[in-house]
């Protein structure tokens, strides 16, 4: 890709001795912000709008008393162009016009073809062809997946479900066990790192039972964390900027248990993204 | 790809309260186009290199160097500094934010979470990105923090 294809319009361009504010009023008719300046046929500077406003009168009126306006009307573009601009040839390659940019700190480049010029591309225009390339090879999809497992039977499904999610999107897992925070008790912690450690290990080898099982490869990171369930679920999830959390459906319940509020309902209100309940299994085979 | 991919995090900020002149010399320091302004830990306002050379005497100023950089100093950035800043979440499309900073003409765009500034997209981290996708190079690591 040459950034020749990048050039839409023929060049626009003035002279050294044109009046500051001439130059200017063009850009500003044309809607652009830089001006290649060119002396008999050949490229002696460029004219940034940030030149322009830099030589003109200051925004801030304490300072502006100071500018001179008869001076400021005598100004020509010589005044306050950059010499010696850097140039680049009508095939130079986007990708190395995108690095010279930003090596070198520049907005824009006049574009020579046989030594005479031929247009200007800005960062504005390499952006654009980024924001191309993103759309097209790059679509958002989930980025990460937030599942949260417990030590109860049959929340592996709610894993199992995440971790074919991640793999078949690309998406990073992190498979989130939250125990309730445990009072602390002195003398206690090492048991208290213990446990932990073995809660982690058990939901790490539940991941690993079901890839096994599944016979896939996916990297899955997996995290205990300690306090209300929900609200723990929702700041990890923020925290990874999760695209979707995975949970499962609570187990079957009696009529007063029903009432009372399920994490999906508590974590609802919280949740930074899209959540996932997964069902019993039994509650799925019953549909069929 | 989102914002939080390409954003670099604990990003430079001057505070409301410094001068235009700091704000300047950090622009400068760090090759930055355009330079958050914060209350604490909340965004407030954008400076950009435009704004600084707006405010800049003219080229028919009468005052010295060291006058300038004396008023500058003077300054305070919340009367310079974009108020109410252009800002995207961390899990805004990369894509969407590249279109806004040129829309906005946008050196850089400020990522928060709530009113907290949390990131930085530069049009160079940006451009790095453009020069190594068209390349068929791996993305850059993720800027580091600057």
């Amino acid at each position: 890709m040459h950034i020749k294809t990048l050039l839409t319009r023929p060049a626009i361009t003035t002279g050294p001795a044109t009046p500051l504010r001439d130059a200017h009023a063009l850009m500003r008719r044309r809607g652009i912000r830089h001006l290649p300046v060119v002396d008999t046929g050949r490229l002696v500077g460029m004219l940034a709008e940030r030149d322009v406003e830099r030589a003109s009168a200051s925004s801030v009126p304490e300072i502006a008393r100071h500018d001179w306006a008869e001076g400021l009307a005598g100004l020509v573009v010589a005044d306050a162009m950059a010499r010696g601009p850097l140039a680049l040839h009508a095939q130079t390659a986007v990708a190395e016009a995108a690095r010279l940019a930003r090596d070198h700190g520049v907005d824009a480049f006049p574009v020579l073809d046989d030594g005479l010029v031929v247009g200007v591309v800005t960062r504005s225009d390499l952006l654009a062809v980024l924001s191309g390339l993103l759309d097209h090879r790059h679509p958002t999809g989930l980025g990460h997946v937030l599942a949260a497992t417990s030590l109860r039977p049959g929340a592996a499904r709610a894993l199992g479900e995440a971790l074919r999610i991640a793999a078949t999107t690309g998406a990073a897992l992190t498979a989130l066990h939250v125990r309730a925070a445990a009072r602390p008790v002195p003398g206690r912690e090492e048991q208290e790192r213990v446990a932990i450690e073995r809660v982690r290990r058990h939901v790490a080898d539940e991941a690993m039972a079901i890839l096994r099982a599944t016979g896939r490869a996916q990297d899955v990171r997996c995290e205990v964390a300690e306090g209300p369930v929900a609200r723990e679920i929702a700041r990890r999830a923020e925290e990874l900027d999760a695209d979707l959390i995975v949970i499962g459906a609570p187990a079957r319940r009696r009529v007063l248990g029903a009432l009372l509020p399920t994490l999906g309902d508590r974590l609802t209100p919280l949740a930074p993204c899209p959540m996932l309940t997964i069902p019993r299994a039994g509650a799925l085979d019953a549909r069929g | 790809m989102r914002a939080a991919d390409r954003m670099r995090r604990e990003p430079v900020a001057v505070a409301a309260a410094e001068s235009l002149g700091h704000g300047a010399r950090v622009l400068a320091r760090h090759r930055l186009g355009a330079v958050p302004v914060v209350r604490g830990d909340a965004l407030v306002g954008l400076l950009d290199a435009a704004d600084v050379a707006r405010a800049h005497p003219s080229a028919a100023t009468s005052l010295a160097i060291g006058e300038i950089h004396g008023r500058l100093d003077r300054v305070r950035l919340d009367r310079i500094a974009r108020p109410d800043p252009p800002a995207v979440g961390r899990r805004t499309p990369l894509a969407d934010a590249v279109r806004l900073m040129r829309t906005r003409r946008l050196a850089a765009l400020p990522v928060i979470q709530g009113d907290r500034l949390v990131g930085l997209l530069t049009d160079d981290d940006l451009l790095e990105l453009l020069a190594a996708l068209l390349d068929g190079e791996p993305p850059p690591s993720r800027p580091r923090a600057a």
